[in-house]
């Protein structure tokens, strides 16, 4: 016999052998998107497929919540949005609609320029017939227009209704005495008449140095009676410095996924490989307050306090397990008649097999975040970027994880040695998007990112590990001290 | 369906394919992984592990040779790594007789697959991995020795070193028929 026929005999009948397979095994190697429950689609979808999801899902209910209160505004309630369109209207407008419409643009020298009660529409006339550009105001029953930018200059200063209607003439006996001239004098008398003696607020949006035009946005400042009467929003009090006094104040909850990173320092490879495989992210959570300081208009500063969660499933296999089952058995032997004697062996029966364990740990966090945001939009929907830092406060840890030998060890035991109590700074990014459902209180959807800048695992750690978070915040800012 | 559209079916993540797939060759493989591991719970656990490679690793498959050749690398070497952690030690059996018996084919032509891999799985750890690599799955020394970190001649040695106690095993056996 050679060594060759003997091979040949082994390697020909071996080759093709079967063995029987253990039942069940198909269970644990078919790929994981099968065995997820049907149905329950957050965990077929990532993370970036999750913040998509909750964007979508914001925007679908800012969308119908501002339609329900587009709808819910009364028709006859005057509204002074002065972010738009800078207009006052009459709640009874009846004799200026009714009217003709007049364009000045194209008037010629001789023509009457306004009809009594007709509306005015003026755009961008030469400075000597007074106007530019207008913005309309209707006061009951009384058409004037106002301008936006008037002849005279007027740079962020603040005068008296009188002061304003003395140069409004002053400006009109100096070009034209028509009766278009004695309509807007006549609307402007009537204006300071209902806001007297209220101040007018005149605020520079630009200056036009050639010509001397100057657009203004018309704001009125402390006027209660009128703007509880016929005003619905209303341009915030500032005073002259610009300086804001306005705080709010900020609740929210975030469903948040987190993205695990592990680099290797010194550990086995097949040590980090099996933890990997043993170590599955879970939605997460947190939540806090934040305070929300205006800087002004658009800048704004937000500090606060938030507890952050992670969940992450771990599944270990730990072979060797040993069950012991003790038996006793009795038995009576009767030797005689009258002589029984009673028997009992004990014997223990081992049996060697393997136990899965699976459990959540949670890795816990207290932070402080510290963030600067520009918003812009209007009172009812607004956007807003926001960047910053996050400080940790504190961090701690339940459940269990591997060691290097492979075995599952407590977490809580061995955070110190593995990691840190304190995980830094990280920087913090996120966009918002709000919508104010009453005078003092937005909803807000605010997904955002979290960068860690150090690890959570400490120096003599034989891997450094950290988490980046993502979520979506989901909240309410109540507004204070308006 | 053909294998073709089998591999395909499990690329796009067809479970019913995966699972058919993994019944086409789960026997086979199974025995792959008896012949390395030490006991059947070994066994499943390198087939377990091998199984799962294959799946992530089938988008790689180049529709060049045989697929089965292939899927049998792949558990191969899982059951390689496994054994690995345990660190293989291919050390000499010291044997009374140094001379290799004379074995006539007829005194095993009886054996049967199943006698064959009671015999393999008798075999010291290193003995045992050298000869399957060598004789069943058809490695060569110098391949034997990249993969298993060790010099070729260790490969050799082990090699005869394992013939030669199967040989032996045989012979005992063919006493105890007597």
């Amino acid at each position: 016999m050679t060594d060759n026929q003997f091979d040949n005999f082994f390697r020909e009948n071996l080759i093709n052998h079967t063995a029987p397979v253990p039942e069940g095994l198909w269970e644990k190697i078919r790929p994981e998107k099968e065995k997820r429950p049907k149905g329950f689609f957050l965990r077929k979808i990532n993370g970036t497929g999750l913040l998509l999801t909750a964007l979508l899902v914001g925007s679908v209910i800012i969308g119908l919540l501002t339609y329900q209160h587009q709808s819910s505004v009364p028709a006859t309630d005057a509204i002074l949005n002065t972010s738009r369109t800078n207009s006052i209207q009459s709640t009874q407008t009846t004799s200026i609609k009714s009217g003709n419409n007049s364009t000045l643009n194209s008037r010629p020298a001789n023509q009457p320029i306004l009809q009594k009660n007709s509306k005015i529409e003026i755009s961008d006339i030469p400075i000597n017939q007074l106007v530019d550009n207008t913005e309309s105001v209707s006061l009951k029953n009384q058409s004037v227009s106002v301008l936006k930018s008037i002849p005279f200059t007027l740079k962020e200063t603040k005068v008296t209704g009188n002061e304003v209607i003395s140069e409004f003439n002053e400006v009109l006996n100096k070009n034209q005495s028509t009766e278009y001239a004695q309509n807007l004098a006549d609307g402007i008398n009537y204006l300071s008449a209902n806001i007297q003696p209220a101040s007018l607020f005149f605020q520079t949006e630009s200056y036009n140095s050639s010509t001397g035009k100057v657009q203004k946005s018309l704001a009125s400042n402390g006027h209660d009676k009128f703007i509880k009467s016929s005003i619905i929003v209303c341009p915030t009090t500032r005073n002259r410095s610009g300086f804001n006094s306005d705080w709010s104040f900020e609740l929210f909850a975030s469903p948040d996924y987190a993205f695990k990173s592990v680099t290797n320092i010194s550990a086995p490879q097949q040590y980090l490989a099996k933890k990997d495989s043993s170590e599955q992210m879970q939605v997460g959570y947190s939540a806090g307050i934040r305070i929300v300081k205006p800087l002004n208009d658009n800048w704004l500063l937000k500090t606060g306090l938030q507890y952050s969660q992670i969940n992450q499933k771990f599944s270990h296999r730990n072979e060797n397990e040993i069950k012991t089952t003790t038996v006793i058995t009795s038995r009576a032997i009767v030797r005689a008649p009258g002589d029984t004697v009673h028997v009992t062996d004990t014997s223990t029966l081992q049996q060697i097999g393997y136990s899965i364990k699976t459990i959540t740990n949670h890795y816990r966090s207290i932070d402080i975040p510290l963030t600067l945001g520009y918003q812009f939009g209007n009172e009812n929907l607004t956007i807003g970027i926001n960047a910053g830092v996050i400080f940790n406060i504190t961090s701690w840890y339940q459940g269990e994880l591997l060691d290097t030998s492979l075995t599952s060890v407590p977490m809580s035991k061995i955070s110190n040695a593995i990691y840190k109590s304190n995980i830094g700074m990280g920087l913090y990014s996120s966009i918002s998007i709000m919508k104010r459902i009453n005078d003092n209180t937005h909803l807000f959807f605010e997904p955002y990112f979290r960068y860690n800048l150090s690890n959570m695992t400490n120096a003599q750690s034989t891997y450094k590990q950290r988490f980046q978070i993502s979520g979506l915040a989901i909240g309410l800012r109540f507004d204070l001290n308006r | 369906m053909t294998e073709t559209d089998l591999i395909k079916g499990c690329i796009k993540g067809n479970a019913q394919c995966q699972r058919m797939l993994f019944e086409q060759y789960a026997g086979k493989m199974m025995s792959v992984c008896l012949r390395y591991a030490n006991d059947t719970m070994e066994a499943e656990d390198i087939m377990q592990d091998g199984f799962i490679k294959v799946y992530q690793y089938l988008h790689q498959f180049k529709f060049e040779g045989s697929f089965e050749g292939w899927i049998r690398r792949i558990i191969v070497n899982t059951a390689i790594r496994h054994l690995e952690k345990k660190k293989i030690q291919f050390k000499d059996i010291d044997e009374s007789g140094a001379n290799a018996p004379k074995l006539d084919p007829y005194a095993y032509a009886h054996l049967g697959q199943d006698d064959l891999m009671k015999l393999i799985n008798q075999l010291p750890e290193g003995y045992k991995v050298v000869f399957n690599l060598n004789v069943i799955e058809g490695y060569s020394h110098e391949e034997i020795a990249e993969m298993l970190h060790i010099q070729a001649g260790t490969s050799r040695s082990q090699l005869v070193k394992a013939r030669k106690m199967l040989q032996h095993q045989i012979i005992q056996l063919q006493k105890i028929a007597v």
